[in-house]
């Protein structure tokens, strides 16, 4: 019915009966699933906070602070923006740090038609 | 005739001519399935970047946020931050292993991670579904514009946007598509860079503009006539500057949180233009650069909003205003307060201006939605399903007809929902996709455990939970029924992977390979 790698009768294997990975891939795996964990985290404590301060320390978040504006007006409206960027600029950098000196990259000469 | 020379029109037939010119210079580069789906693969993280940037931002964002902080003041900031979080969540979990994956569409995903022909074929389905919320409230604004600014009909606008986005994904494929889209955003950000630049010229920093906003209470002047009651509509600062008026409680503003930032992880429409770059390292890059374009973005639309607040009120209050600028920010509705508040700074050029970037807004988003569902149906069911056997040309054209196809079907949708809410639609899309596909993507590039009827359950069980609980609120206790109900369905879907996975613990034998392919570091050409 299907075609290439679509093959319904495809060989399978019980969870537990797999074979360990290769322990580069393993590792490689465990340090990106880590940095991107913990940035995430890092991420979900702001996003989630702001909303949760704005509904239990109204005071607080009221509290003016620069150009006029509320100390919840700035995170949400400025802050978050500046957050998304940040995290994601960190989570790159530090993977090309990691990783990314093992890294070659096709000239922009082989660029064209590559396909996978 | 000499209407054709008002800015509005000059600036739109310029847009619509650009568009045809790069299609038509494109074409040539769509004849192969790799050049049709996904541009060969040539796209760095500059025009894949401000591609994806182009596809994200769609007229809802280009015109709704600024409307919606002007209507709902700070709780309009916030549904732009729940859109904020998104892009970041799938740079630092997806982007760059969906690139080392490198097939053509999201479908392709789950046919080949699990070889498995019936988990292809629900994932069409979510696609499908997916892409025709999400297209059906695009093409409303589409005609809405239209008829606002050029006078047509609705029936009109519904089949002219149609008939422009199949020749545009038609004929220009993946290449033609990615230039349009990276050239129109580029325009709307143009357009908001010097909307901006007006309003501080003009002296309206944020600590003026939210001081008379903030401590204005009453009646605004001259606006009885706009008025269904014939009374001055009255705004309260106080209430402007803090949350409530959208969002009334806790658990719904975080529902509303994680449906939207969830959301975006599960667009096949974003999902699949990390197939078009080179390499996994540029797919990181061109994530980030759209992070950026996108933050940017909000930034600058969160404070014309609050610009366009302060223009209203300071110029009822002092007669400033032209009656027409009165009675769009009166009665307009969201979507016209870009537009008044360019007229207002900037005059008719800069309201020409503004009315093409809107179109370039519906256009890019729209072309990206045409792509990810014209695939599901050209390569997926095409390809896999009708015709194995068939030849690189035959898959093209496979796809040139899934365009139409879908012009038709998005075409046909577009007039039913005429009375729709945009809002409701495009957030059932985003919470559709925060509860499928999410999932999907992230344990299955995370997790060797995943197993076929997991993929499948989660599916299922993310898309029926989205649809009962958005158009069957009520079968919830009052306190719990959310306009995006993520809180609930993206957790099901998740728990439906899981548990169903572990349940069968039967994975493909070939996973390792799967996993190394997907994490491995990248190789030297």
């Amino acid at each position: 019915m299907a075609n290439g790698t679509d093959n319904a009768g495809a060989a399978k294997v019980s969870y537990k009966d797999l074979a360990p990975l290769e322990s580069e891939i393993s590792e490689i795996m465990k340090t990106e699933f880590g940095i991107s964990f913990w940035l995430s985290v890092a991420y979900f404590i702001f996003i989630l906070g702001v909303p949760i301060l704005n509904w239990t320390a109204p005071a607080l978040m009221k509290t003016r602070i620069w150009g006029g504006m509320s100390l919840t007006w700035f995170l949400t409206s400025i802050m978050a923006m500046v957050l998304a960027f940040v995290i994601a600029w960190l989570h790159v950098s530090i993977y090309q740090k990691k990783f990314g000196s093992d890294i070659e990259h096709p000239s922009a000469g082989q660029r064209k038609g590559v396909s996978h | 005739m000499a209407a054709f020379f008002e800015p509005k029109y000059l600036f739109t037939i310029v847009l619509l001519g650009t568009i045809v010119w790069i299609t038509q210079a494109t074409r040539k580069y769509a004849t192969s399935t790799v050049d049709y789906w996904v541009g060969g693969r040539s796209f760095g993280w500059l025009m894949n970047g401000s591609a994806i940037a182009g596809d994200y931002l769609s007229a809802a964002t280009f015109l709704g946020l600024a409307g919606l902080t002007f209507g709902l003041g700070y709780d309009g900031l916030f549904y732009t931050f729940c859109f904020s979080i998104g892009l970041t969540l799938l740079s630092l979990f997806v982007a760059g292993p969906l690139r080392r994956f490198g097939a053509f569409t999201v479908p392709d995903f789950l046919g080949q991670r699990f070889h498995s022909p019936r988990a292809r074929l629900v994932a069409v389905v979510v696609v499908l579904s997916i892409s025709g919320f999400y297209a059906a409230p695009q093409l409303l604004g589409a005609a809405s514009i239209l008829k606002m600014f050029f006078g047509t009909s609705y029936q009109f606008g519904i089949i002219f946007t149609a008939v422009v986005m199949v020749f545009y994904v038609g004929v220009g494929g993946m290449k033609g598509t990615t230039i349009n889209q990276a050239l129109e955003i580029w325009i709307r950000f143009l357009a908001f860079i010097v909307m901006v630049l007006m309003a501080i010229y003009f002296g309206m920093n944020y600590g003026k503009v939210l001081e008379l906003i903030t401590q204005w209470a009453g009646p605004i002047p001259n606006t009885a006539q706009f008025a269904k009651d014939a009374k001055d509509i009255v705004f309260e600062g106080a209430k402007y500057e803090y949350t409530g008026a959208m969002f009334k409680n806790l658990s719904g503003t975080l529902s509303m949180v994680i449906g939207l930032a969830f959301g975006t992880i599960g667009l096949p429409h974003i999902l699949l233009r990390f197939y078009t770059n080179p390499s996994a390292k540029d797919a990181r890059y061109s994530a980030l650069f759209a992070i950026g374009v996108a933050s940017t973005f909000f930034i600058l639309a969160l404070y014309l909003g609050t610009v366009g607040r302060y223009v209203f009120l300071d110029g009822a209050q002092n007669g400033t205003l032209s009656p027409e600028t009165m009675k769009a920010m009166a009665t307009g509705g969201i979507n016209m307060i870009v537009p008044a508040l360019a007229e207002a700074l900037g005059g008719k050029w800069l309201l020409g201006f503004v009315i093409a970037g809107a179109f370039a807004a519906i256009f890019s988003n729209l072309s990206g939605l045409f792509i990810a569902s014209s695939g599901a149906l050209g390569h997926d069911l095409y390809t896999h399903f009708i015709n194995p056997n068939s030849s690189d040309t035959q898959r093209v054209w496979a796809g040139k007809v899934s365009v139409l196809i879908c012009g038709v079907i998005y075409g046909i949708l577009g007039l039913l929902v005429e009375k729709a809410s945009i809002g409701h639609l495009v957030g059932l899309a985003f919470n559709v996709a925060a509860s499928t596909f999410a999932p999907i993507f992230i344990l299955g590039i995370w997790w060797r455990g995943m197993t076929e009827k997991g993929a499948i359950a989660g599916l299922l069980a993310g898309l029926l939970s989205s649809l009962l609980l958005i158009f069957f609120p009520e079968i919830m206790p009052k306190a719990l029924q959310f306009k995006i109900p993520g809180v609930f369905t993206v957790p099901l879907g998740f728990l439906a992977v899981y548990i169903v996975s572990l349940l069968d613990g039967q994975v493909p034998s070939d996973v390792n390979e799967f996993m190394k392919k997907v994490h491995a570091k990248e190789l030297a050409s």
